[in-house]
């Protein structure tokens, strides 16, 4: 169609419009508007071309001409006619076209206040006064300023009617008090502050942010695929994610979808009842049973408010059904093997929940009796901890075993012949209380209950790699561990902690006469007392293959000389790899201090310590006798060493109670002429780790943040209150009262 | 001739013209643009984004191209990932309403802009977080639907975890 005669039926149109012949003037725009439509896109950039307009908009579609005031006529004959939906329709199709067309906003606006929807007319003038500004500024785009002051007047106006409006509401509504009104008036008024940026700006200066967000609430669950909420929960701690099961239904239907969120791990609270775990297991359940495994990865029991509801704790652990556990953990005062022998002969020995246990960790009353029965119990084991929290000394739990039970009798028989072992062992923990080591225990206690000799050491785990014992006696029974360390060739971790008779130097011993296929790469050995001083003179550096790898070496309360000890440390770091030591009050190790001096031959330096093992990463010198001159000393060594042969990344001087801000401003040779220097930008080689851990000592918190900002720490922990080094599950095994 | 631009439009229609460098903060984007230009772009590209809105995608954009030589710490490290603070600067970029946020959020999972979206979510999860239930409702404008009964039922479901 040529343009003359399409501008004739257009001219026809508005004619048809001014005369009030609304029917006729439809049609002919009907005419038009799908005339217009249907061109193709060549016809159209020619006409655009013709009309002197780019042929591709920078936004919006690419249309004819005069399609969009063609729509905008045949919207305001729409109005006329009062089929205001199908105008609206129109200018909305405006907008779509045309994205910056203040035309198209204003129609709409005007449409939908004349619907009464006085907030979305609202919404629209501001979509478009967004839309359109942006694009000025983005795009250098000229619009008929006219229209666009036009546009912003009316947002303006209708702003402020809708805050009137909103206020005079209010104000009616105070003296109408049911609550019914009010609350609807409340999420009116929600929604109003919701649209009204002028008035929230002015007040986001005085109520900051939250407030704004309680204006504007919208329930992310309603927008956000189960994916993101996963992604937003992920870092949320179980309590907060169990309150948020509280808000709706809609949410505890989606979280409690996302077993991921839960990491399948089910801590329960200390002093727990029996019916508070039994509704737990519900949740729990219904948790694990979206997951792949539905499997209870993690059940732990931190503690039951008493012995029978531990009793049906564990009932409800065995039997529950689907309720499969791979990894269980409880510590409870009133737990006992013998206890769980007991619950298990109820159930006739059928294991249930856990067939497929992989890790067990019990923390229990008494000496562990009858441990050959828990390997033929459970033999897909890789994981086991038994740790006796409490000293049992009257042999009470062992009234709880099932004597009278045939098939119980018949398991200890099998068990007492049975050579099986747990092929699977990856990490056995046997921890003791140290009260099981009096000798006048074991009259309190009889015999039958009490063992302080470490269990298992005559059994095979060919695949175990980590071994931790501590507080046990060892007195005649270094022949069978001697046998068992040659039977585990994979052993790479050792733990031996405040063990009767059993010195270091008897670990050396066994291990140069056994002579074990295994190479440790951590070792702690920390002797139960103070031996006469050691120095090693009957060892060849290259007699101890299996420590030669070593990377973690801790030998706190040693009786190593300065000698030995250097000694130790040259053996164990034949392939260069140790980066770890601790050494912490240690009967024969000094090192220079005002008490101490140099010159008396017994001084141990730093300087010693790194030539040995210059790959020194973390150092821990704890409970020791340092003093401010130490760190001096420290400081000296690290100078000599110009620094660069230094790897020191932690140090640890916890509980040196001696040491003073002065000693550690002396150790990073933090002078205040150094100081100016570095603060000019002068750059020197100077100390610098990335931690410093001085627990237990009180330190000016000032000389501490100094160090911190002149960037010779990156981080710094001092917590005074701590009461001492060693805490049990954290640095030690050595159970506590 | 001028640089190759990318031409991305929402699907309300309205094009946004940026560098190639600031559209391919875009996993998805910079795979569609190497995979159909394998030799390099020799000329403008045009991407339909049609699940996004033009007021998000601008808002999307204004990000990519403020981060547009950020050097995010690597996909793979969760850990990275998860206990990055929040930079100051995108803290006032989500300064909006929370549709707005969410639509961002939606809009950055769509075009892969991980950073993005994980920066959304972390702002979501600090409005969640350490906040009751009334607090909660009432900061998304949500009505509590369960019945009192069922109330005492989750609460009960609870109580192994809560500390007293």
């Amino acid at each position: 169609m040529s343009l003359e005669l399409l501008n004739e039926k257009l001219e026809l149109a508005i004619l048809y419009f001014k005369t009030a012949e609304y029917n006729k003037a439809l049609k002919l725009y009907d005419v038009l508007v799908k005339l217009l439509t249907n061109l193709s896109i060549s016809t159209i950039k020619k006409a655009r071309k013709e009309k002197g307009i780019v042929e591709v908009p920078v936004i919006g579609v690419c249309v004819h001409p005069s399609l969009v005031s063609v729509l905008d006529q045949r919207a305001a004959t729409h109005e006329k006619l009062n089929s205001l939906s199908k105008a609206l329709l129109d200018a909305q199709q405006i907008t779509r076209i045309d994205p910056i067309s203040c035309k198209g906003y204003l129609r709409i606006g005007k449409i939908l206040r004349r619907m009464g929807r006085d907030i979305d007319a609202y919404k629209s003038y501001q979509e478009g006064i967004y839309i359109i500004d942006r694009s000025i500024k983005q795009h250098n785009i000229i619009v008929p300023e006219k229209l666009l002051l036009q546009l912003k007047s009316q947002y303006k106006d209708l702003n402020q009617k809708l805050r009137t409006a909103s206020q005079r509401d209010r104000s009616s509504s105070d003296e109408n008090n049911s609550s019914q009104n009010r609350a609807s008036q409340k999420s009116l008024d929600r929604k109003l502050n919701q649209l009204l940026p002028l008035k929230r700006s002015s007040e986001d200066s005085v109520s900051g942010r939250t407030k704004r967000i309680q204006k504007s609430g919208v329930d992310p669950f309603l927008y956000l695929s189960q994916d993101l909420i996963e992604l937003i929960f992920s870092q949320f701690p179980l309590n907060s994610l169990l309150k948020c099961h509280k808000v709706c239904k809609l949410w505890y239907n989606v979280l409690t979808n996302i077993p991921a969120l839960y990491n399948n791990k089910f801590i329960l609270k200390p002093k727990i009842t029996n019916s508070e775990f039994s509704s737990g297991i519900k949740l729990i359940k219904k948790i694990v049973h979206k997951s792949y495994s539905k499997q209870v990865k993690v059940l732990r029991v931190r503690s039951t408010v008493n012995s029978a509801h531990l009793s049906k704790v564990i009932d409800l652990i065995i039997q529950e059904p689907n309720f499969s556990i791979q990894n269980l953990e409880i510590f409870d005062n009133n737990l006992s093997f013998q206890l769980i022998l007991s619950r298990l002969s109820k159930f006739s020995w059928k294991l249930n929940n856990l067939n497929n246990l992989q890790e067990l960790r019990l923390g229990i009353v008494g000496s562990i009796r009858n441990e050959n029965l828990l390997i033929q119990l459970f033999p897909k084991l890789k994981h086991l901890s038994m740790i006796v929290t409490v000293p049992e000394l009257s042999g009470s739990s062992n009234d709880l075993l099932p004597v009278t039970d045939k098939r119980y009798q018949k398991l200890i028989e099998i068990s007492l012949v049975s050579t099986s072992s747990l092929v699977f062992l990856e990490t056995l923990a046997l921890v003791n209380h140290p009260q099981l080591l009096r000798s006048n225990s074991r009259v309190a206690a009889g015999n039958n209950t009490f063992n302080p000799y470490p269990i298992f050491l005559d059994k095979t785990f060919p695949n175990l790699k980590e071994l931790s014992i501590a507080s046990y006696e060892f007195y005649n029974t270094l022949p069978m561990l001697g046998e068992f360390l040659t039977n585990s060739p994979n052993l790479t971790k050792l733990i031996m902690e405040n063990n009767v008779n059993f010195k270091l130097l008897d670990f050396l011993q066994l291990l140069k006469n056994y002579n074990p296929k295994l190479k440790l790469n951590k070792l702690i050995f920390r002797e139960e007392k103070l031996n006469s001083a050691t120095s090693l003179n009957e060892f060849d550096i290259t007699d101890l293959p299996q420590l030669s790898s070593l990377e973690h070496l801790d030998l706190y309360g040693s009786s190593l000389s300065n000698k030995g000890l250097l000694k130790l440390l040259r053996m164990c770091n034949m392939n260069g790899q140790l980066n770890t030591i601790v050494i912490g009050p240690a009967g024969y190790i000094h090192f220079k201090t005002d008490t101490f001096p140099v010159g008396s031959g017994l001084i141990l330096s730093l300087k010693q310590l790194i030539r040995v093992a210059p790959n020194l990463e973390r150092l821990y010198l704890n409970e020791l006798d340092l003093d401010n001159s130490t760190l001096k000393d420290f400081s000296r060594d690290l100078r000599d060493m110009n620094f660069k042969k230094s790897n020191l990344k932690l140090l640890d001087l916890s509980f040196c109670v001696k040491v003073e801000g002065i000693g550690l401003i002396d150790l990073f040779d933090a002078s205040s002429t150094n100081l100016k220097r570095i603060a000019k930008g002068d750059n020197f080689d100077r100390l610098s780790i990335d931690e410093l851990v001085i627990d237990g000592v009180e330190i000016n918190s000032q000389t501490l943040k100094m160090l911190k900002d002149f960037k010779y720490v990156k981080e710094i922990r001092n917590d005074i209150n701590k009461r001492k080094w060693k805490v049990f599950g954290v640095n030690s095994l050595i159970v506590s009262n | 001739m001028s640089t190759p631009k990318i031409i991305i439009i929402s699907s309300d229609e309205e094009k946004f013209t940026v560098d190639q460098k600031v559209a391919e903060k875009s996993g998805v984007l910079k795979n569609m643009i190497n995979d159909l230009n394998p030799d390099g772009l020799t000329e403008d590209f045009v991407a339909p984004t049609p699940n996004v809105r033009g007021i998000v995608l601008s808002k999307v954009l204004e990000w990519c191209e403020h981060h547009k030589n950020t050097v995010f710490p690597d996909e793979d490290d969760e850990d990275a990932k998860k206990t990055a603070p929040i930079e100051e600067w995108d803290r006032s970029f989500f300064k909006v309403d929370q549709e707005m946020l969410y639509e961002i959020i939606l809009a950055a999972n769509y075009l892969t802009i991980t950073p993005l979206r994980d920066c959304g979510c972390k702002i979501v999860a600090e409005m969640i977080k350490e906040k009751s239930p009334e607090e909660l409702r009432r900061i998304f404008n949500i009505t509590n639907d369960f019945s009192p009964e069922e109330e005492a039922a989750i609460k009960r479901e609870n109580e192994w975890a809560e500390d007293r």
